[in-house]
């Protein structure tokens, strides 16, 4: 079974903090004005610097924890991948069952180089599954791989 | 190619005009109903601006419906279905034949008046509109032409339901049977309540609901229930009244409806799968509901939203209507399925218990600490009941699942149509020594019941590609 490319430990931390001090605003500022109200200033200030200390801790441990749990493999017949920390997942994704791979790169992993290759089968929800932080030529070259193997065989849909 | 650029472009009958005003202006005034709500409450606006309000939005549906007729346009080239729609925003679609997974056929008042027809086609895949092609007014020879230029050789536009042929009709009893087990009693609650709180909003005191006794309460609940049952056998007549499946070729067809009548051909070989639903109540009438999926359903979950439905199948009969889908069918769908793991059923139990931490709050600070434990063991209880209900087996074709106790479903699905299979582990289940196996097919995902990590190992094993 193969590893990502160590680049995405650093995009997921990167992903991870940018959450930190944009998504996570609103939790702070309802935070503080509840403790602010109800216990006091220090109160508040001290919640929001602990709650935003966890979420930095997290956001530099978690994705060395996810790198060294993700794995894949593409075999003759289907593309496996393992993943997940505390959720963890086997996925099989028949080869003639794919219908199209993409790559993608958003903004921080055009920065480090690394695409994100995305498995879609006639399931047709989402992508079945999801390689991220791949090194950009090896997510092309693993989409021109998987892209081949599903043409002209029965998909079931 | 030259050929197929110089086939010209169709347009809709011009009656659709007519046909599709009341429609329009229906879903017009659907999407604009607080402002209407708020305009026949309010002691503002006079009569006068209501009636320009009024106006307005039947003029905007009238703008709606003839721009519709005036930019839409279709015609069959280069092998496939092209329409192209729309003034200001530009839609253009090309449906190919071999991709479609249902053409329903539907004809309100209007449409039988004028002797025309909707169709309406369904393809594979998860986009966010209900429909992929619609062409909401043809001549019924426009539509059968069309029909076979897509290659249905299934039963013609205007045909009906040969006796020899009828796989299920369903009577009028059984239609109202199934509305009355639906169970929207809670719809027709709310609708009270709404009432009264606005009735008590226009004239206070007309209701005095603060003052209402014990006996007027109870009229009123029970009020509730007739009208929700009412609500629910009306809905269902209106939607499968002489209800009809039957199968022409490689097709089936579904058609009923009262006041709208619609009929649902979908290719067998596009069946993806079938689910027997059984409410309690339908299920003590001897009764199971199947839906159909194809892979038009952008569902989340299977059981979302099926493309065709049978509403009232004989319990006795449900395993030969399956196997009229799927002939192959190697295994028992019902009494023999394999248990989920016991420890599952701790799991179950504590989900239940979970699940209900809120009403039970609820009831602590409002009735009392008891009410709340009877509800947390309520809850608890049904968590169990429902684990214990859980079946699954996987053969050779097929995958059967069964869950629910208050209603119970069980999904029929080839192995054929499986695109992958995920294993799946949580941190408790982990450490009861559990796992689950998710199986996303076109149109949905399944999700087995919980079983022990090493049977699930060896499970997703075997339903894995092995060339």
């Amino acid at each position: 079974m193969h590893s990502l490319d160590p680049r995405v430990v650093t995009l997921w931390r990167f992903e991870a903090l940018t959450a930190v001090v944009t998504s996570w605003l609103p939790i702070y500022a309802g935070l503080g004005w509840v403790l602010g109200t109800q216990v006091g200033f220090v109160a508040a200030v001290a919640g929001i610097a602990s709650l935003a200390l966890f979420l930095v801790l997290r956001a530099l441990i978690w994705p060395a924890l996810a790198f060294r749990n993700f794995r894949y493999e593409v075999r003759a017949h289907e593309l496996i991948v393992e993943q997940g920390v505390l959720f963890r997942q086997t996925i099989s994704v028949p080869r003639d069952r794919i219908q199209h791979v993409d790559t993608r790169q958003a903004f921080w992993e055009r920065w480090l180089d690394v695409s994100r290759l995305l498995v879609y089968t006639g399931a047709g929800l989402s992508a079945d599954a999801s390689l991220p932080g791949l090194d950009a030529e090896e997510a092309v070259r693993l989409r021109d791989q998987l892209a081949r193997a599903g043409r002209d065989v029965d998909d079931g849909v | 190619m030259g050929s197929d650029e110089s086939v010209p472009w169709r347009r809709l009958h011009p009656a659709s005009l007519l046909v599709n005003l009341i429609p329009t202006a229906w879903r017009t005034l659907q999407r604009v109903w607080p402002l209407l709500l708020a305009m026949v409450f309010s002691k503002s606006i006079t009569g006068l601006v209501d009636l320009i309000l009024v106006a307005s939005f039947f003029a905007l549906a009238a703008v709606r419906t003839v721009l519709h007729f005036a930019t839409l346009r279709y015609r069959f080239a280069h092998g496939r279905l092209e329409i192209q729609q729309g003034l200001i925003s530009r839609v253009e679609q090309a449906l190919d034949p071999a991709r479609i997974q249902n053409v329903s056929l539907e004809q309100n008042v209007f449409h039988r008046m004028a002797g025309l027809v909707e169709l309406r086609i369904e393809m594979a895949g998860a986009g966010s509109a209900p429909v992929d092609g619609m062409l909401s007014a043809l001549s019924i020879p426009e539509a059968e032409a069309l029909r076979k230029a897509l290659g249905r050789t299934g039963a013609a536009v205007d045909a009906q339901a040969a006796d020899v042929d009828v796989i299920d009709a369903v009577g009028l009893l059984e239609v109202v049977g199934y509305g009355v087990s639906a169970g929207r009693v809670g719809a027709a609650v709310v609708a009270i309540g709404l009432f009264l709180d606005v009735a008590n909003q226009v004239s206070p005191g007309a209701l005095p609901v603060q003052n209402l006794g014990r006996h007027s309460w109870a009229g009123l609940m029970l009020v509730a229930l007739a009208g929700g049952y009412t609500l629910s056998a009306g809905g269902a007549i209106l939607r499968f009244y002489r209800f009809r499946w039957w199968q022409s070729g490689g097709d089936f067809h579904f058609e009923s409806g009262l006041l709208t009548r619609r009929r649902m051909d979908i290719p067998i070989r596009k069946l993806q799968l079938v689910q027997i639903t059984e409410p309690i109540v339908r299920r003590a009438m001897g009764f199971a509901t199947m839906l159909f999926e194809t892979a038009a359903a952008a569902v989340p979950e299977a059981g979302g939203s099926a493309e065709a439905l049978v509403p009232m199948v004989a319990r006795e009969d449900v395993v030969s209507r399956v196997r009229a889908a799927f002939p192959r069918l190697d295994t028992p769908i019902d009494g023999d399925l394999l248990p989920c793991a016991p420890r599952a059923v701790g799991r179950a139990v504590l989900r239940g218990v979970l699940g209900w931490l809120g009403p039970a709050a609820g009831a602590a600070f409002w009735f009392g600490t008891p009410w709340a434990w009877l509800l947390l063991g309520l809850g608890g209880g049904m968590g169990m009941l429902d684990a214990r209900r859980q079946g699954w087996r996987v053969t050779e074709r097929f995958i059967v699942v069964r869950r629910g106790f208050l209603s119970r479903d069980t999904w029929v699905l080839p192995r054929e149509k499986v695109q992958s299979v995920h294993w799946v582990q949580g941190p408790i289940a982990r450490a009861a020594g559990l796992a689950r196996l998710v199986v996303w097919f076109p149109g949905g995902r399944l999700p087995l019941p919980e079983i022990g990590e090493v049977e699930a190992r060896a499970l997703f094993a075997s339903l894995r590609p092995t060339g």
